[in-house]
């Protein structure tokens, strides 16, 4: 069963020259398909083509579709439903509720796109892009009606990916293939991203400089705050600052050009100056570059990488040149393992093998101060432990939360004091079996 | 476990070591700690509460 309606004229013709759009929404799995159509005639075309592929991909035969009684589902339409056999139920005149589905639906695909090109800054005429967008989304986004399942998971049968989202209107830098460039020329392009390829190959993307579309798989996002707006900003900034300086020193860019291409005619000092100006903006470029702190390791970690860094292990550490102050943290670590009676050396038994071990450093900032501190410490390969033979048990016990607040709260209405402490080196202490 | 590295004993290179004290890395490190700081809080006359054994009472 299929629920359909066609978009009134949209005033501003797509790219295509489409004014129209119709949709189809399946009513088990909720997912949506929409035509764009640069008339009314063509919904029973697309309709068409809708039924082919929709047959063809899950080999089940499409058995009704729900429609208002508009003029396009009249005539033909309706002649093509009797000889195919599909049941075609159309609405009473002037009772549009009854295809409620399809006629919110693109109340709700309409108020998308209006958003989605206004945030993005585009132009009217990007809609069909945009709307090729929405319906993407809205196969992707949970559905009410399937009990917050997702269109597209229960239409394809498994779970679908998210990873490929982009925000739709941000600055790309679209890689240009070798074949497509001279040497000097810039290896990216600046571009904005206006939609997934079909079938999830790609992405489209729209290159404001030369007005073209284009689809690409090598791109680079800038999702935060970058539209078309402020590249064509950039772009004017840019070819201001290049017309000035080529008035100014025409002499030295032909001196440049001349040592960088012995072989090239001088006639096209022009071109090729403007090929260095573009080079020269490549820092102006990375600068725009929203960055941002990685979120993998904690920050104080990061402080130390940046930081001259610390050895990641002891051949490392015995080259660096902080040899001597870790051979010392290294020294006391041995010698509180010896105090603590940690191990005693004896032979290895027949059949057993002894486990891995490593240094791990770590420089750590002392209080206020900005003198930093080395500290070494011996660990396990836990990772190469076996169950049953070199541990059983691994659980241990943490505090609950409810604890911690019962006894915070109970502080504080009794108007007490609360002492707290830190066990150094508290795994050191546990008595092995 | 095998002697760490830098710190081999002259003459007793094959020789490996007995662990008695839980390491870092251990699987079992935070078990064998908190059966430890268990044993030591009943020395004191501190009991285990049954609802968080993490809260020991006096």
């Amino acid at each position: 069963m299929v629920h359909s309606d066609v978009c009134s004229p949209l005033k501003e013709n797509s790219f295509s020259g489409a004014a129209y759009f119709v949709t189809f929404i399946d009513d088990h799995s909720r997912k949506l398909w929409a035509y764009s159509l640069k008339t009314k005639n063509e919904v029973l075309e697309k309709f068409k083509q809708f039924q082919v592929m929709v047959e063809r991909q899950t080999r089940k035969k499409l058995k009704c579709i729900r429609s208002d009684n508009g003029g396009e589902y009249h005539g033909p339409f309706d002649e093509y439903c009797e000889q195919q056999g599909i049941k075609h139920e159309k609405t009473p005149p002037k009772i549009p509720q009854l295809n409620g589905l399809a006629k919110r639906m693109n109340t709700t695909i309409i108020e998308r796109v209006r958003c989605m090109l206004n945030e993005a800054k585009l132009p009217k005429r990007f809609w069909g892009e945009a709307l090729i967008t929405v319906v993407h989304v809205i196969n992707l986004s949970p559905a009410v009606a399937l009990d917050d399942n997702v269109p597209d998971n229960v239409w394809f049968g498994k779970n679908i990916s998210y990873d490929h989202l982009r925000v739709f209107g941000c600055k790309a830098f679209v890689h240009v293939p070798n074949d497509e460039r001279f040497k000097l020329d810039m290896k990216t392009k600046q571009c904005i991203f206006i939609g997934y390829g079909q079938d999830k190959h790609g992405y489209k993307l729209y290159d404001p400089v030369n007005k073209k579309l284009m689809r690409s798989r090598d791109v680079i996002f800038l999702e935060f705050y970058q539209t078309i707006e402020d590249i064509e900003k950039m772009e004017k900034d840019e070819s201001k600052q290049s017309g000035d300086l080529v008035n100014r020193d025409p002499v030295q860019l032909d001196n440049e050009h001349a040592e960088d291409h012995p072989d090239a005619p001088i006639d096209d000092v022009g071109n090729d100056s403007h090929e260095i100006l573009v080079d020269s903006s490549i820092p102006l470029k990375r600068s725009t570059r929203e960055r941002q702190p990685s979120t993998r390791y904690p920050s104080d970690e990061y402080v130390t990488l940046t930081d001259e860094g610390k050895p990641g292990c002891f051949e490392k550490a015995m080259d660096s040149q902080q040899k001597e102050k870790l051979v010392n943290v290294m020294q006391d670590e041995m010698q509180s393992l010896h105090d603590n009676q940690t191990f005693d050396l004896v032979k290895l038994p027949k059949g057993k093998r002894a486990l891995q071990n490593m240094w791990i450093y770590r420089l750590k900032h002392e209080g206020n101060s900005s003198s930093l501190r080395y500290k070494a410490r011996l660990v396990v390969k836990g990772f190469r432990q076996k169950k049953g033979i070199d541990y059983d048990e691994i659980f241990s016990p943490v505090v609950k939360m409810s604890s911690i607040r019962t006894i915070l709260s109970l502080t504080a209405s009794l108007d007490l004091e609360i002492e707290n402490m830190d066990v150094k080196t508290a795994f050191l202490y546990g008595d092995l079996e | 476990m095998e002697q760490p590295e830098g710190f081999q004993v002259k003459g007793k290179e094959d020789y490996v070591c007995r662990l008695k004290k839980s390491l870092y890395g251990f699987k079992q490190a935070p078990r064998q700690w908190y059966k430890k700081f268990e044993f030591v809080m009943g020395e004191q006359g501190y009991m285990k509460t049954t609802l968080d054994p993490c809260v020991f009472v006096k």
